[in-house]
């Protein structure tokens, strides 16, 4: 019997359930076919799959107590906010806009760029200066003073402590060597965009000078404007912009578990 | 241009006219004539609970009708069927997270549980020992799919007891249709598997002794 058709494979459950639906191919079924005559384990697998699916299909089906015909359309719903009602991709797209601004916020204040305003820090406010340029900007705007103050922190590395008269100075300017080995880069991501203001002495504060004007401008105003803009103030800044990229998440997530056509 | 609900045979109710995204006209009340029952029995299935399924079907055609203007045409079963299991699997989940609520086997034998009746009306003139094994293969049955994981327990609800074919289960479970297959022959085995180890009332075939 079966070893006459050399060595036999008992059909896969799945096999045999195809089978007992009629969703095998052609060839699929007659190789099944073949293996059912020849196979008793299999012909009693087929039979009690076979079995399982018609006590299911007798299965009763209850009657609802009432029926759920309406006599009158519901009234409509409640029409969610606007906020819940914007496309999908807004939010995803504002909650990474937000997770960038984030990122470019923490990193930013990992490389001591938002410290106390002051000495080096410029230098190297203008090396990172073109991504947070764009937010930098909506915290104050352009005044006359920037000018002054640019000047005034250009002038910074060179003259020392003696003017600026805060304790920090001397930890603070030990960052400026890094600087100097940037210069190169920071020239390439932004060329010299025009004269600058003060003309410094030394190649320090030249570096500060050339490169982006703007960012620099940017900075010296938020100093001039923000005087008391501490990492306190940055902190709470992060995290509002958290906040607003986990709400922005969450209503993604809220709206995707909506039934929708 | 405008199907008038007159072309639906609305005997019974109150015409209800919807249009879908494809401007196809329809009366919304056809439809739950239509679907009502079906999916009542898988609400009650997959939830267990009589009246628990009531609400899931109500708010089902309720969201469903809110939602007509975005179905884009297709099967209309499906679709409807798929918002009710969306629903049920919503309740679930919440009823899950609320354990005060009991987890009750599909026929618990609550006298307001409307299921028996229903169930035992098909064949008036059968013997109380034809009763009484067809109702222990109705507990046998209800056991044996609540054992079975989630999936596998809708597919065989769709494809076995409401007699969906594979591409109708498919756009309910929105699944794909060798999904569906791999559910419906994992559910059928573990049924065959649960039915023989509880088996004294099984037909001759689930005997391992034949
Ligand atoms: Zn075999
Ligand atoms: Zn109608």
């Amino acid at each position: 019997m079966l070893h006459l058709f050399g060595r036999h494979r008992h059909l896969s459950q799945q096999v045999l359930n195809e089978y007992l639906d009629k969703r095998l191919p052609d060839f699929a079924r007659q190789r099944a076919e073949r293996a059912l005559a020849a196979c008793a384990v299999c012909n009693q697998e087929l039979a009690s799959l076979a079995a399982v699916t018609s006590m299911l299909r007798q299965a009763l089906h209850a009657t609802p107590r009432r029926s759920f015909i309406w006599t009158a359309p519901p009234p409509p719903a409640v029409r969610a906010s606007l906020f819940l009602r914007l496309p999908n991709w807004s939010y995803a797209g504002a909650a990474s806009l937000a997770g960038l601004v984030l990122a470019v916020m923490v990193s930013a204040d990992a490389m001591g760029i938002l410290s106390p305003p002051g000495q080096a820090a410029v230098g190297r406010e203008s090396f990172m200066a073109t991504p947070p340029s764009q937010e930098l900007t909506v915290q104050g705007t352009p005044s006359p003073a920037g000018d002054t103050a640019r000047s005034m922190k250009s002038a910074d590395p060179a003259s020392g402590s003696a003017e600026s008269g805060q304790p920090p100075q001397p930890a603070a300017a030990a960052p400026t060597a890094p600087d100097a080995t940037r210069a190169p880069f920071a020239d390439v991501a932004s060329p010299p965009s025009g004269p600058s203001g003060a003309a410094p002495p030394l190649p320090g504060a030249e570096l500060t000078a050339v490169s982006t004007e703007g960012a620099a401008e940017v900075i010296a105003t938020y100093d001039a404007e923000l005087p008391g803009a501490t990492p306190v103030f940055w902190r709470a800044l992060e995290g509002a912009v958290a906040v607003a990229a986990l709400g922005f998440l969450l209503a993604l997530l809220l709206r995707r578990r909506r039934v929708r056509g | 241009m405008t199907t008038s609900p007159q072309t639906f045979s609305c005997a019974n109710h109150v015409p209800l006219p919807v249009k879908n995204r494809a401007g196809d006209n329809f009366c919304y009340n056809c439809i739950i004539e239509s679907f009502q029952s079906p999916a009542y029995n898988l609400a009650r299935r997959l939830l267990g609970d009589w009246s628990l399924a009531e609400d899931a079907v109500q708010e089902g055609f309720v969201s469903g009708y809110r939602a007509f203007a975005q179905f884009r045409g297709g099967n209309l079963k499906a679709w409807v069927m798929r918002i009710v299991a969306n629903n049920c699997r919503d309740m679930l989940r919440s009823r899950r997270a609320r354990p005060t609520v009991s987890l009750d086997p599909v026929n618990s034998d609550d006298p307001d549980d409307p299921t028996p009746s229903a169930v035992d009306i098909p064949s008036k003139d059968e013997s109380p020992e034809d009763h009484a094994q067809r109702s222990e293969l109705r507990r046998a049955l209800d056991a044996g799919l609540n054992s079975l994981p989630q999936e596998q327990k809708m597919a065989l609800l769709l494809v076995d007891v409401q007699g969906f074919s594979y591409e109708e289960a498919a756009q309910t479970m929105s699944c794909s249709l060798g999904t569906v297959k791999s559910r419906v022959s994992r559910g059928r085995s573990g049924m065959r598997d649960f039915l023989r180890t509880t088996g004294e009332l099984l037909p001759s075939q689930f005997r391992q002794d034949r």
